[in-house]
């Protein structure tokens, strides 16, 4: 199972990682259509980041579990796809 | 692994399925005789069984539960990916990044963070209470002056 999900950790992280700068993205022009100040907005996105970054990290650790889950436990299933799958063959 | 108790369950209907396709395997090479009925030449019949040994049979038969096995975690993976990771954590929770500059943040802030986040800068600040100070004096300047 570890051999399945090699790749899975670039995929993900990369996917993950993707989408953080997207949120970063969004926050930062929400931030600018609020307020005008470049002062004031430097000022706030400083006093956010610390936690932002500690919310993006969070996520990454719960990608990080779902990948340890896939690749380190048994393969074992109760999906019924699985089994659907496996009469086609 | 795969052929614990839950998955022991699945295996009998995975044998019956199994049964399924070489039966529908077969029924492809059949024909309707001259009675109506179906049948199949025994050449035939025996040509889908037969080309595996046993050991390929084994071979494929992993394979086959690997690749289905992959096909279903790969599915569950990706779904989980979406709605935990991106979904869950960095939108929609209570404690996702866009949730954290929300009027309750900024109540929490006190005084003096307000001050050093919006305030204005010192120097302003200064020649505002000067000017302040100055418009004052003025204003009793022309008090005294009108009394006068």
């Amino acid at each position: 199972m570890k051999k399945q999900s090699s790749k899975w950790y670039d995929f993900s992280m990369g996917f993950l990682s993707d989408v953080i700068v997207m949120v970063h993205e969004f926050i930062d022009a929400a931030l600018t259509a609020v307020c005008n100040d470049q002062n004031i907005r430097d000022a706030l996105m400083n006093r956010l980041s610390d936690e932002l970054i500690r919310r993006y990290q969070k996520a990454i650790a719960n990608t990080q579990f779902l990948l340890e889950v896939e690749s380190s436990d048994a393969p074992l299933t109760l999906n019924h796809n699985f089994n659907n799958n496996l009469q086609k063959r | 692994m795969l052929r614990d108790p839950p998955s022991c369950l699945e295996f009998s209907l995975i044998q019956r399925s199994r049964q399924g396709n070489a039966k529908s395997a077969i029924k492809r090479h059949a024909y309707e005789d001259k009675f109506g009925k179906l049948v199949v030449p025994f050449d035939r019949a025996t040509q889908v069984t037969r080309s595996m040994s046993n050991d390929e049979y084994v071979v494929q038969e992993i394979h086959n539960i690997l690749k289905s096995y992959y096909k279903v975690s790969r599915k569950t993976f990706v779904d989980n990916m979406c709605r935990q990771g991106v979904v869950h954590f960095l939108l929609q929770c209570e404690e996702s990044p866009l949730a954290l500059f929300s009027p309750i943040f900024v109540s929490r802030l006190s005084t003096t963070e307000l001050e050093e986040l919006a305030g204005e800068e010192p120097g302003l600040k200064r020649s505002r209470i000067q000017l302040n100070k100055d418009r004052k004096s003025l204003v009793e300047a022309m008090k005294i002056l009108a009394s006068a």
